[in-house]
Protein backbone atom coordinates (compact mmCIF):
# COMPACT_ATOMS: atom_id res chain seq x y z
CA UNK A 1 0.00 0.00 0.00
CA UNK A 2 1.49 3.32 -0.95
CA UNK A 3 1.18 6.04 1.64
CA UNK A 4 2.88 9.36 2.15
CA UNK A 5 2.82 11.23 5.44
CA UNK A 6 0.17 8.86 6.75
CA UNK A 7 -2.35 9.97 4.12
CA UNK A 8 -3.44 8.69 0.78
CA UNK A 9 -2.48 11.25 -1.79
CA UNK A 10 -3.38 11.69 -5.43
CA UNK A 11 -0.37 11.31 -7.70
CA UNK A 12 -0.01 12.52 -11.18
CA UNK A 13 2.42 11.08 -13.68
CA UNK A 14 3.52 7.62 -14.64
CA UNK A 15 7.00 7.29 -13.20
CA UNK A 16 6.22 4.17 -11.25
CA UNK A 17 7.02 0.64 -12.17
CA UNK A 18 4.26 -1.15 -14.00
CA UNK A 19 2.38 -3.73 -12.03
CA UNK A 20 3.48 -7.29 -12.37
CA UNK A 21 0.28 -9.04 -11.74
CA UNK A 22 -2.44 -6.95 -13.29
CA UNK A 23 -4.40 -8.43 -16.16
CA UNK A 24 -4.11 -6.72 -19.49
CA UNK A 25 -7.46 -7.53 -20.95
CA UNK A 26 -8.54 -3.90 -20.59
CA UNK A 27 -6.91 -0.82 -21.98
CA UNK A 28 -5.15 1.47 -19.54
CA UNK A 29 -7.89 4.01 -20.15
CA UNK A 30 -10.55 1.50 -19.13
CA UNK A 31 -8.68 0.64 -15.96
CA UNK A 32 -8.24 4.27 -15.10
CA UNK A 33 -11.93 4.95 -15.71
CA UNK A 34 -12.90 2.20 -13.29
CA UNK A 35 -10.36 3.37 -10.71
CA UNK A 36 -11.68 6.90 -10.99
CA UNK A 37 -15.21 5.77 -10.32
CA UNK A 38 -13.99 4.03 -7.19
CA UNK A 39 -12.07 7.15 -6.20
CA UNK A 40 -15.22 9.29 -6.41
CA UNK A 41 -17.36 6.77 -4.62
CA UNK A 42 -14.86 6.20 -1.83
CA UNK A 43 -14.43 9.89 -1.31
CA UNK A 44 -18.16 10.43 -0.87
CA UNK A 45 -18.96 7.33 1.13
CA UNK A 46 -15.94 7.05 3.40
CA UNK A 47 -14.13 10.36 3.08
CA UNK A 48 -10.93 8.56 1.98
CA UNK A 49 -8.80 10.12 -0.73
CA UNK A 50 -7.16 7.50 -2.92
CA UNK A 51 -4.82 7.49 -5.86
CA UNK A 52 -6.86 6.51 -8.86
CA UNK A 53 -3.94 6.48 -11.27
CA UNK A 54 -1.74 4.34 -9.05
CA UNK A 55 -4.63 1.99 -8.42
CA UNK A 56 -4.83 1.34 -12.15
CA UNK A 57 -1.12 0.56 -12.23
CA UNK A 58 -0.29 -1.33 -9.05
CA UNK A 59 -2.10 -4.50 -8.15
CA UNK A 60 -1.00 -4.53 -4.49
CA UNK A 61 -2.22 -1.01 -3.98
CA UNK A 62 -5.45 -1.87 -5.78
CA UNK A 63 -6.06 -4.86 -3.50
CA UNK A 64 -5.72 -2.67 -0.41
CA UNK A 65 -8.15 -0.15 -1.84
CA UNK A 66 -10.59 -2.93 -2.61
CA UNK A 67 -10.44 -4.00 1.04
CA UNK A 68 -11.30 -0.45 2.03
CA UNK A 69 -14.13 -0.37 -0.47
CA UNK A 70 -15.60 -3.59 0.86
CA UNK A 71 -15.59 -2.17 4.38
CA UNK A 72 -17.47 0.91 3.15
CA UNK A 73 -20.85 -0.81 3.36
CA UNK A 74 -22.07 0.72 0.14
CA UNK A 75 -23.73 -1.40 -2.53
CA UNK A 76 -22.29 0.62 -5.40
CA UNK A 77 -18.78 0.36 -3.92
CA UNK A 78 -19.17 -3.40 -3.60
CA UNK A 79 -20.31 -3.62 -7.17
CA UNK A 80 -17.38 -1.54 -8.37
CA UNK A 81 -14.95 -3.60 -6.29
CA UNK A 82 -16.26 -6.84 -7.78
CA UNK A 83 -15.99 -5.38 -11.25
CA UNK A 84 -12.44 -4.15 -10.66
CA UNK A 85 -11.32 -7.51 -9.31
CA UNK A 86 -12.85 -9.32 -12.22
CA UNK A 87 -11.65 -7.24 -15.12
CA UNK A 88 -8.42 -5.69 -13.82
CA UNK A 89 -7.03 -8.26 -11.40
CA UNK A 90 -8.47 -11.23 -13.23
CA UNK A 91 -10.20 -12.70 -10.18
CA UNK A 92 -13.06 -14.87 -11.26
CA UNK A 93 -16.33 -13.82 -9.69
CA UNK A 94 -17.62 -16.07 -6.94
CA UNK A 95 -20.43 -18.23 -8.24
CA UNK A 96 -23.77 -17.06 -7.02
CA UNK A 97 -25.32 -19.40 -4.45
CA UNK A 98 -27.59 -21.92 -6.05
CA UNK A 99 -31.16 -20.76 -5.79
CA UNK A 100 -33.02 -22.69 -3.19
CA UNK A 101 -36.11 -24.41 -4.47
CA UNK A 102 -39.33 -22.78 -3.49
CA UNK A 103 -41.86 -24.86 -1.64
CA UNK A 104 -45.52 -24.07 -1.70
CA UNK A 105 -47.80 -26.33 0.26
CA UNK A 106 -45.05 -28.89 0.45
CA UNK A 107 -44.63 -29.03 -3.32
CA UNK A 108 -41.33 -28.06 -4.88
CA UNK A 109 -41.60 -25.44 -7.59
CA UNK A 110 -39.08 -24.13 -10.02
CA UNK A 111 -37.32 -21.06 -8.70
CA UNK A 112 -38.48 -17.72 -10.04
CA UNK A 113 -36.65 -16.56 -13.13
CA UNK A 114 -34.06 -13.84 -12.71
CA UNK A 115 -35.03 -10.28 -13.64
CA UNK A 116 -35.23 -9.68 -17.34
CA UNK A 117 -31.95 -8.26 -18.71
CA UNK A 118 -32.35 -4.58 -19.40
CA UNK A 119 -35.04 -4.16 -16.75
CA UNK A 120 -34.92 -0.68 -15.17
CA UNK A 121 -32.53 0.53 -17.87
CA UNK A 122 -34.02 3.67 -19.41
CA UNK A 123 -37.47 2.81 -18.13
CA UNK A 124 -38.86 2.17 -14.68
CA UNK A 125 -42.03 0.42 -15.75
CA UNK B 1 -65.47 20.83 -6.52
CA UNK B 2 -68.69 20.40 -8.41
CA UNK B 3 -70.77 22.98 -10.13
CA UNK B 4 -74.05 22.32 -8.41
CA UNK B 5 -72.56 22.59 -4.95
CA UNK B 6 -70.91 25.81 -6.06
CA UNK B 7 -74.17 27.34 -7.23
CA UNK B 8 -75.97 26.09 -4.12
CA UNK B 9 -73.23 27.69 -2.11
CA UNK B 10 -73.53 30.98 -3.91
CA UNK B 11 -77.25 31.21 -3.28
CA UNK B 12 -76.90 30.51 0.43
CA UNK B 13 -73.98 32.86 0.79
CA UNK B 14 -75.79 35.61 -1.05
CA UNK B 15 -78.59 35.47 1.50
CA UNK B 16 -76.14 35.44 4.36
CA UNK B 17 -74.09 38.32 3.04
CA UNK B 18 -77.14 40.52 2.70
CA UNK B 19 -77.71 40.35 6.43
CA UNK B 20 -74.18 40.99 7.63
CA UNK B 21 -71.69 43.85 7.71
CA UNK B 22 -69.52 44.16 4.63
CA UNK B 23 -66.32 42.13 4.73
CA UNK B 24 -64.02 40.66 2.17
CA UNK B 25 -66.03 39.75 -0.89
CA UNK B 26 -65.06 36.11 -0.81
CA UNK B 27 -66.22 35.18 2.68
CA UNK B 28 -69.44 35.61 4.60
CA UNK B 29 -70.32 35.15 8.24
CA UNK B 30 -73.17 32.88 9.23
CA UNK B 31 -74.65 31.68 12.48
CA UNK B 32 -73.39 28.43 13.92
CA UNK B 33 -76.71 26.75 13.21
CA UNK B 34 -76.23 27.28 9.48
CA UNK B 35 -73.34 24.86 9.55
CA UNK B 36 -74.03 21.19 8.85
CA UNK B 37 -72.41 18.98 11.46
CA UNK B 38 -72.51 16.01 9.08
CA UNK B 39 -70.87 17.86 6.21
CA UNK B 40 -68.27 19.33 8.54
CA UNK B 41 -67.41 15.96 10.07
CA UNK B 42 -66.99 14.41 6.64
CA UNK B 43 -64.89 17.27 5.31
CA UNK B 44 -62.60 17.18 8.35
CA UNK B 45 -62.09 13.48 7.67
CA UNK B 46 -61.64 14.00 3.94
CA UNK B 47 -59.03 16.69 4.61
CA UNK B 48 -57.01 14.30 6.75
CA UNK B 49 -57.31 11.62 4.07
CA UNK B 50 -56.01 13.90 1.32
CA UNK B 51 -53.12 15.07 3.48
CA UNK B 52 -52.25 11.42 4.09
CA UNK B 53 -51.96 11.03 0.33
CA UNK B 54 -48.87 13.25 0.34
CA UNK B 55 -47.36 12.44 3.72
CA UNK B 56 -46.69 9.61 3.84
CA UNK B 57 -48.52 8.22 0.78
CA UNK B 58 -46.76 9.91 -2.09
CA UNK B 59 -43.48 10.06 -0.17
CA UNK B 60 -43.48 6.27 0.20
CA UNK B 61 -44.74 5.70 -3.34
CA UNK B 62 -41.81 7.65 -4.74
CA UNK B 63 -39.25 6.46 -2.17
CA UNK B 64 -39.67 2.86 -3.23
CA UNK B 65 -38.90 3.63 -6.86
CA UNK B 66 -35.67 5.61 -6.56
CA UNK B 67 -32.22 4.20 -5.91
CA UNK B 68 -31.14 3.59 -2.33
CA UNK B 69 -28.83 6.59 -2.32
CA UNK B 70 -31.73 8.98 -3.06
CA UNK B 71 -34.52 7.63 -0.87
CA UNK B 72 -34.20 10.14 1.97
CA UNK B 73 -33.89 13.13 -0.36
CA UNK B 74 -36.97 12.03 -2.27
CA UNK B 75 -39.13 11.63 0.83
CA UNK B 76 -37.84 14.91 2.19
CA UNK B 77 -39.04 16.67 -0.95
CA UNK B 78 -42.67 15.66 -0.30
CA UNK B 79 -42.36 16.57 3.37
CA UNK B 80 -40.78 19.96 2.66
CA UNK B 81 -43.35 20.76 -0.02
CA UNK B 82 -46.07 20.08 2.55
CA UNK B 83 -44.61 22.65 4.93
CA UNK B 84 -43.75 25.22 2.28
CA UNK B 85 -47.09 25.20 0.49
CA UNK B 86 -48.98 25.39 3.79
CA UNK B 87 -47.36 28.72 4.59
CA UNK B 88 -47.75 30.02 1.04
CA UNK B 89 -51.41 29.02 1.01
CA UNK B 90 -52.43 30.88 4.14
CA UNK B 91 -50.38 33.94 3.23
CA UNK B 92 -51.51 34.43 -0.38
CA UNK B 93 -52.32 31.22 -2.27
CA UNK B 94 -55.86 30.75 -1.01
CA UNK B 95 -56.71 34.35 -1.81
CA UNK B 96 -55.35 34.06 -5.36
CA UNK B 97 -57.28 30.88 -5.99
CA UNK B 98 -60.59 31.35 -4.25
CA UNK B 99 -61.51 35.02 -4.11
CA UNK B 100 -63.32 36.76 -6.95
CA UNK B 101 -61.02 38.76 -9.17
CA UNK B 102 -60.62 38.42 -12.90
CA UNK B 103 -61.56 35.26 -14.81
CA UNK B 104 -57.88 34.34 -14.69
CA UNK B 105 -56.77 34.95 -11.12
CA UNK B 106 -58.29 35.84 -7.79
CA UNK B 107 -57.67 38.96 -5.77
CA UNK B 108 -55.81 39.85 -2.61
CA UNK B 109 -58.90 40.29 -0.43
CA UNK B 110 -57.98 37.35 1.73
CA UNK B 111 -54.26 37.83 2.17
CA UNK B 112 -53.26 36.10 5.40
CA UNK B 113 -56.80 34.64 5.38
CA UNK B 114 -58.31 38.02 6.20
CA UNK B 115 -61.99 37.62 6.91
CA UNK B 116 -61.72 34.06 8.17
CA UNK B 117 -63.44 34.23 11.52
CA UNK B 118 -64.90 32.28 14.41
CA UNK B 119 -66.71 34.19 17.18
CA UNK B 120 -67.87 31.94 19.96
CA UNK B 121 -69.75 34.63 21.90
CA UNK B 122 -71.62 35.94 18.87
CA UNK B 123 -72.23 32.47 17.52
CA UNK B 124 -70.90 33.47 14.11
CA UNK B 125 -68.24 32.07 11.81
CA UNK B 126 -67.16 32.63 8.24
CA UNK B 127 -67.96 30.36 5.32
CA UNK B 128 -66.76 30.31 1.74
CA UNK B 129 -69.47 30.97 -0.87
CA UNK B 130 -68.29 27.76 -2.54
CA UNK B 131 -68.91 25.64 0.56
CA UNK B 132 -71.58 27.31 2.69
CA UNK B 133 -72.39 24.39 4.99
CA UNK B 134 -68.91 23.97 6.46
CA UNK B 135 -66.68 26.45 8.31
CA UNK B 136 -64.35 28.37 6.07
CA UNK B 137 -61.42 27.08 8.13
CA UNK B 138 -62.26 23.54 7.01
CA UNK B 139 -62.61 24.61 3.37
CA UNK B 140 -59.25 26.41 3.50
CA UNK B 141 -57.61 23.30 4.94
CA UNK B 142 -59.28 20.99 2.46
CA UNK B 143 -58.14 23.05 -0.52
CA UNK B 144 -54.69 23.36 1.02
CA UNK B 145 -54.23 19.60 0.84
CA UNK B 146 -54.81 19.78 -2.93
CA UNK B 147 -52.36 22.64 -3.24
CA UNK B 148 -49.80 20.50 -1.40
CA UNK B 149 -50.10 17.30 -3.38
CA UNK B 150 -49.94 18.94 -6.81
CA UNK B 151 -46.36 20.25 -6.67
CA UNK B 152 -45.38 17.20 -4.61
CA UNK B 153 -46.40 15.05 -7.59
CA UNK B 154 -44.03 17.01 -9.84
CA UNK B 155 -41.02 16.09 -7.71
CA UNK B 156 -41.19 12.59 -9.20
CA UNK B 157 -40.22 13.96 -12.61
CA UNK B 158 -36.91 15.46 -11.47
CA UNK B 159 -36.11 12.86 -8.80
CA UNK B 160 -32.47 12.03 -8.12
CA UNK B 161 -30.91 15.14 -9.62
CA UNK B 162 -32.42 18.50 -8.59
CA UNK B 163 -30.82 20.79 -6.04
CA UNK B 164 -32.89 21.12 -2.89
CA UNK B 165 -32.77 24.92 -2.84
CA UNK B 166 -33.84 25.08 -6.49
CA UNK B 167 -36.69 22.68 -5.75
CA UNK B 168 -37.99 24.90 -2.94
CA UNK B 169 -37.82 28.02 -5.09
CA UNK B 170 -39.48 26.24 -7.98
CA UNK B 171 -42.36 25.02 -5.82
CA UNK B 172 -42.84 28.50 -4.37
CA UNK B 173 -43.09 30.14 -7.78
CA UNK B 174 -45.09 27.31 -9.33
CA UNK B 175 -47.69 27.24 -6.56
CA UNK B 176 -48.40 30.94 -6.89
CA UNK B 177 -48.03 31.39 -10.65
CA UNK B 178 -49.47 28.12 -11.92
CA UNK B 179 -51.49 26.20 -9.33
CA UNK B 180 -53.43 29.13 -7.86
CA UNK B 181 -54.49 30.59 -11.24
CA UNK B 182 -55.55 27.22 -12.66
CA UNK B 183 -57.53 26.41 -9.51
CA UNK B 184 -59.19 29.81 -9.94
CA UNK B 185 -60.04 29.12 -13.60
CA UNK B 186 -61.79 25.87 -12.80
CA UNK B 187 -63.14 26.04 -9.24
CA UNK B 188 -63.89 29.69 -8.53
CA UNK B 189 -67.35 30.47 -9.94
CA UNK B 190 -65.97 33.47 -11.87
CA UNK B 191 -63.07 31.54 -13.40
CA UNK B 192 -63.12 31.36 -17.18
CA UNK B 193 -63.27 27.56 -17.40
CA UNK B 194 -66.00 27.40 -14.76
CA UNK B 195 -67.96 29.95 -16.76
CA UNK B 196 -67.51 27.88 -19.92
CA UNK B 197 -68.95 24.87 -18.10
CA UNK B 198 -65.86 22.70 -17.89
CA UNK B 199 -66.46 19.73 -15.61
CA UNK B 200 -63.66 18.83 -13.23
CA UNK B 201 -65.15 17.35 -10.11
CA UNK B 202 -62.05 16.77 -8.05
CA UNK B 203 -59.03 18.05 -9.92
CA UNK B 204 -58.24 16.00 -13.00
CA UNK B 205 -57.30 19.22 -14.76
CA UNK B 206 -56.20 21.38 -11.83
CA UNK B 207 -54.07 18.71 -10.21
CA UNK B 208 -53.12 15.99 -12.65
CA UNK B 209 -52.86 17.60 -16.10
CA UNK B 210 -51.25 20.56 -14.39
CA UNK B 211 -48.66 18.43 -12.58
CA UNK B 212 -48.11 16.15 -15.57
CA UNK B 213 -47.33 19.01 -17.94
CA UNK B 214 -45.00 20.62 -15.41
CA UNK B 215 -43.31 17.27 -14.82
CA UNK B 216 -42.59 16.79 -18.50
CA UNK B 217 -41.00 20.23 -18.80
CA UNK B 218 -38.98 19.62 -15.64
CA UNK B 219 -37.68 16.35 -17.08
CA UNK B 220 -36.52 18.08 -20.26
CA UNK B 221 -35.02 21.05 -18.46
CA UNK B 222 -33.16 19.06 -15.83
CA UNK B 223 -31.77 16.65 -18.40
CA UNK B 224 -31.21 12.95 -18.06
CA UNK B 225 -29.63 11.36 -15.02
CA UNK B 226 -26.07 10.10 -15.40
CA UNK B 227 -26.22 6.56 -16.71
CA UNK B 228 -29.82 6.86 -17.92
CA UNK B 229 -30.44 4.31 -20.62
CA UNK B 230 -27.10 2.58 -20.14
CA UNK B 231 -27.24 1.19 -16.62
CA UNK B 232 -30.11 -0.15 -14.53
CA UNK B 233 -31.57 2.15 -11.89
CA UNK B 234 -32.66 -0.40 -9.33
CA UNK B 235 -35.67 0.70 -7.31
CA UNK B 236 -34.90 0.71 -3.59
CA UNK B 237 -37.90 -1.20 -2.29
CA UNK B 238 -41.11 -1.71 -4.20
CA UNK B 239 -42.86 -2.79 -1.01
CA UNK B 240 -42.68 0.88 0.01
CA UNK B 241 -44.24 1.74 -3.32
CA UNK B 242 -47.09 -0.68 -2.63
CA UNK B 243 -47.68 0.90 0.78
CA UNK B 244 -47.62 4.34 -0.78
CA UNK B 245 -49.99 3.34 -3.55
CA UNK B 246 -52.36 1.83 -1.00
CA UNK B 247 -52.36 5.02 1.03
CA UNK B 248 -52.99 6.98 -2.15
CA UNK B 249 -55.91 4.70 -3.04
CA UNK B 250 -57.60 5.06 0.35
CA UNK B 251 -56.78 8.75 0.59
CA UNK B 252 -58.34 9.28 -2.82
CA UNK B 253 -61.78 8.76 -1.25
CA UNK B 254 -61.16 12.04 0.56
CA UNK B 255 -59.98 13.58 -2.67
CA UNK B 256 -62.97 12.57 -4.81
CA UNK B 257 -65.83 11.96 -2.40
CA UNK B 258 -64.69 14.97 -0.38
CA UNK B 259 -65.06 17.16 -3.46
CA UNK B 260 -68.83 16.89 -3.04
CA UNK B 261 -68.20 19.19 -0.03
CA UNK B 262 -71.07 17.42 1.65
CA UNK B 263 -71.87 14.12 3.29
CA UNK B 264 -74.48 13.20 0.74
CA UNK B 265 -75.45 10.85 -2.07
CA UNK B 266 -73.09 12.46 -4.54
CA UNK B 267 -70.18 11.83 -2.21
CA UNK B 268 -71.30 8.21 -2.03
CA UNK B 269 -71.44 7.95 -5.83
CA UNK B 270 -68.01 9.53 -6.10
CA UNK B 271 -66.57 7.03 -3.65
CA UNK B 272 -68.13 4.09 -5.50
CA UNK B 273 -66.93 5.08 -8.97
CA UNK B 274 -63.48 5.87 -7.57
CA UNK B 275 -63.13 2.33 -6.25
CA UNK B 276 -64.47 0.80 -9.47
CA UNK B 277 -62.20 2.80 -11.77
CA UNK B 278 -59.10 2.11 -9.69
CA UNK B 279 -59.77 -1.62 -9.60
CA UNK B 280 -60.52 -1.77 -13.33
CA UNK B 281 -57.32 0.07 -14.16
CA UNK B 282 -55.25 -2.31 -12.02
CA UNK B 283 -56.66 -5.21 -14.01
CA UNK B 284 -56.30 -3.57 -17.40
CA UNK B 285 -52.69 -2.47 -16.72
CA UNK B 286 -51.78 -5.97 -15.55
CA UNK B 287 -53.47 -7.50 -18.59
CA UNK B 288 -51.54 -5.31 -21.00
CA UNK B 289 -48.33 -6.03 -19.13
CA UNK B 290 -49.05 -9.74 -19.29
CA UNK B 291 -49.66 -9.59 -23.01
CA UNK B 292 -46.58 -7.47 -23.70
CA UNK B 293 -44.11 -8.94 -21.20
CA UNK B 294 -45.57 -12.31 -20.23
CA UNK B 295 -45.93 -11.31 -16.58
CA UNK B 296 -47.75 -8.95 -14.27
CA UNK B 297 -45.68 -6.88 -11.89
CA UNK B 298 -46.25 -5.28 -8.51
CA UNK B 299 -45.11 -1.91 -9.84
CA UNK B 300 -47.52 -2.33 -12.75
CA UNK B 301 -50.44 -3.04 -10.43
CA UNK B 302 -49.59 -0.01 -8.28
CA UNK B 303 -49.23 2.14 -11.39
CA UNK B 304 -52.54 0.91 -12.75
CA UNK B 305 -54.29 1.83 -9.52
CA UNK B 306 -52.90 5.36 -9.59
CA UNK B 307 -53.74 5.69 -13.30
CA UNK B 308 -57.36 4.71 -12.66
CA UNK B 309 -57.62 7.05 -9.70
CA UNK B 310 -56.21 9.92 -11.72
CA UNK B 311 -58.55 9.33 -14.65
CA UNK B 312 -61.73 9.05 -12.57
CA UNK B 313 -60.90 12.22 -10.62
CA UNK B 314 -62.53 14.78 -12.95
CA UNK B 315 -65.47 12.47 -13.62
CA UNK B 316 -66.10 11.15 -10.13
CA UNK B 317 -69.14 13.31 -9.36
CA UNK B 318 -70.65 13.00 -12.81
CA UNK B 319 -70.54 9.39 -14.01
CA UNK B 320 -72.22 6.12 -13.12
CA UNK B 321 -70.59 2.74 -12.61
CA UNK B 322 -70.57 1.96 -16.34
CA UNK B 323 -68.63 5.15 -16.98
CA UNK B 324 -66.19 4.26 -14.21
CA UNK B 325 -65.54 0.84 -15.74
CA UNK B 326 -64.84 2.41 -19.14
CA UNK B 327 -62.62 5.13 -17.72
CA UNK B 328 -60.68 2.64 -15.61
CA UNK B 329 -60.17 0.34 -18.58
CA UNK B 330 -58.92 3.16 -20.80
CA UNK B 331 -56.68 4.57 -18.06
CA UNK B 332 -54.89 1.26 -17.47
CA UNK B 333 -54.13 0.76 -21.15
CA UNK B 334 -53.25 4.33 -22.09
CA UNK B 335 -51.17 5.09 -19.00
CA UNK B 336 -49.20 1.88 -19.58
CA UNK B 337 -48.40 3.27 -23.00
CA UNK B 338 -47.67 6.69 -21.46
CA UNK B 339 -45.09 5.23 -19.10
CA UNK B 340 -43.45 2.99 -21.72
CA UNK B 341 -43.94 3.67 -25.44
CA UNK B 342 -44.75 7.37 -25.19
CA UNK B 343 -41.92 7.85 -22.72
CA UNK B 344 -39.42 6.39 -25.19
CA UNK B 345 -40.90 8.55 -27.93
CA UNK B 346 -40.56 11.74 -25.90
CA UNK B 347 -37.02 10.89 -24.82
CA UNK B 348 -37.24 12.74 -21.53
CA UNK B 349 -35.98 11.21 -18.31
CA UNK B 350 -39.22 11.64 -16.39
CA UNK B 351 -37.81 9.66 -13.47
CA UNK B 352 -41.00 8.34 -11.91
CA UNK B 353 -43.36 8.80 -14.88
CA UNK B 354 -45.28 11.82 -13.67
CA UNK B 355 -46.30 12.73 -17.20
CA UNK B 356 -46.95 9.15 -18.28
CA UNK B 357 -49.42 8.56 -15.47
CA UNK B 358 -50.70 11.93 -14.23
CA UNK B 359 -50.50 13.82 -17.51
CA UNK B 360 -51.89 11.05 -19.69
CA UNK B 361 -54.35 9.86 -17.03
CA UNK B 362 -55.55 13.40 -16.47
CA UNK B 363 -56.13 13.90 -20.19
CA UNK B 364 -57.98 10.58 -20.48
CA UNK B 365 -60.18 11.50 -17.53
CA UNK B 366 -60.90 15.06 -18.68
CA UNK B 367 -61.90 13.97 -22.19
CA UNK B 368 -63.87 10.91 -21.14
CA UNK B 369 -65.78 13.03 -18.65
CA UNK B 370 -67.22 14.70 -21.72
CA UNK B 371 -68.29 11.28 -22.98
CA UNK B 372 -69.63 9.59 -19.86
CA UNK B 373 -70.91 12.47 -17.74
CA UNK B 374 -74.55 11.86 -16.88
CA UNK B 375 -76.87 14.82 -16.67
CA UNK B 376 -78.97 12.91 -14.17
CA UNK B 377 -76.01 12.83 -11.80
CA UNK B 378 -74.21 16.06 -12.62
CA UNK B 379 -77.22 18.24 -13.34
CA UNK B 380 -75.55 19.72 -16.41
CA UNK B 381 -74.67 18.69 -19.94
CA UNK B 382 -71.01 18.03 -20.57
CA UNK B 383 -69.30 19.14 -23.75
CA UNK B 384 -66.36 17.29 -25.21
CA UNK B 385 -65.18 20.53 -26.81
CA UNK B 386 -65.21 22.42 -23.53
CA UNK B 387 -63.46 19.55 -21.79
CA UNK B 388 -60.75 19.57 -24.44
CA UNK B 389 -60.36 23.35 -24.20
CA UNK B 390 -59.94 23.10 -20.44
CA UNK B 391 -57.48 20.22 -20.64
CA UNK B 392 -55.26 21.68 -23.37
CA UNK B 393 -55.35 25.23 -22.03
CA UNK B 394 -54.18 23.95 -18.66
CA UNK B 395 -51.53 21.76 -20.26
CA UNK B 396 -49.99 24.55 -22.31
CA UNK B 397 -50.26 27.19 -19.59
CA UNK B 398 -48.62 24.89 -17.06
CA UNK B 399 -45.89 23.83 -19.48
CA UNK B 400 -45.13 27.41 -20.55
CA UNK B 401 -45.03 28.86 -17.07
CA UNK B 402 -42.97 25.96 -15.77
CA UNK B 403 -40.46 26.53 -18.55
CA UNK B 404 -40.13 30.20 -17.66
CA UNK B 405 -39.71 29.53 -13.95
CA UNK B 406 -37.06 26.89 -14.61
CA UNK B 407 -35.16 29.12 -17.04
CA UNK B 408 -35.06 31.85 -14.44
CA UNK B 409 -33.79 29.45 -11.80
CA UNK B 410 -31.26 27.84 -14.13
CA UNK B 411 -29.58 31.17 -14.73
CA UNK B 412 -29.67 32.27 -11.10
CA UNK B 413 -29.35 29.51 -8.51
CA UNK B 414 -28.88 26.57 -10.89
CA UNK B 415 -31.14 23.56 -11.15
CA UNK B 416 -29.05 20.47 -11.00
CA UNK B 417 -26.54 18.94 -8.62
CA UNK B 418 -23.04 18.40 -9.98
CA UNK B 419 -21.78 15.06 -11.26
CA UNK B 420 -20.02 14.07 -8.05
CA UNK B 421 -23.10 14.81 -5.98
CA UNK B 422 -25.32 12.88 -8.33
CA UNK B 423 -22.91 9.95 -8.28
CA UNK B 424 -22.75 9.97 -4.49
CA UNK B 425 -26.51 10.29 -4.16
CA UNK B 426 -28.58 13.18 -2.94
CA UNK B 427 -29.05 11.73 0.54
CA UNK B 428 -25.39 12.11 1.39
CA UNK B 429 -24.43 14.93 -0.93
CA UNK B 430 -27.29 17.30 -0.09
CA UNK B 431 -28.51 16.25 3.32
CA UNK B 432 -25.59 14.48 4.99
CA UNK B 433 -27.71 11.43 5.74
CA UNK B 434 -27.92 7.95 4.33
CA UNK B 435 -29.65 4.64 4.65
CA UNK B 436 -27.20 2.06 5.94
Amino acid sequence: MAAEGGMWVARVGNGRAPPGTGEVSMTDGDKLALSTRMYVRLRHCTGRITDAMWMAQNADYAREILKLARRGGDDELLRLADRFEEVVLGVKPKPAPAPSPAYVNGVEHEASPLPIPGKYTGSLR
Amino acid sequence: MNLSSRSRGLRAAGAAMALLPAGPAAAASVAFDQISAGDTAWMLSATALVLLMTIPGLALFYAGMVRKKNVLATTLQSFAVCALVTVLWVVVGYSLAFTPGSPFIGGFDQLLLRGLSYFKEAGQLSVSPIAPTIPESVFVMYQLTFAIITPALITGAFAERMRFSAMLLFVTAWSLLVYAPVAHWVWEPGGWLATLGAQDFAGGTVVHINAGAAGLVCAYMLGRRDGYGSEPFMPYNLALTLMGASLLWVGWFGFNAGSAVAADGRAGMAMLVTQVAAATAVLSWMLVEWIMRKRASLLGACSGAVAGLVAITPASGFVDVGGALAIGLAAGVLCYWGATGLKRLLGADDSLDVFGIHGVGGMVGALLTGVFSSKAISGAEASMLVQAVGAFATFFYSAGMTLMILLLLRFTVGLRVNGDEEQAGLDLALHGERIV
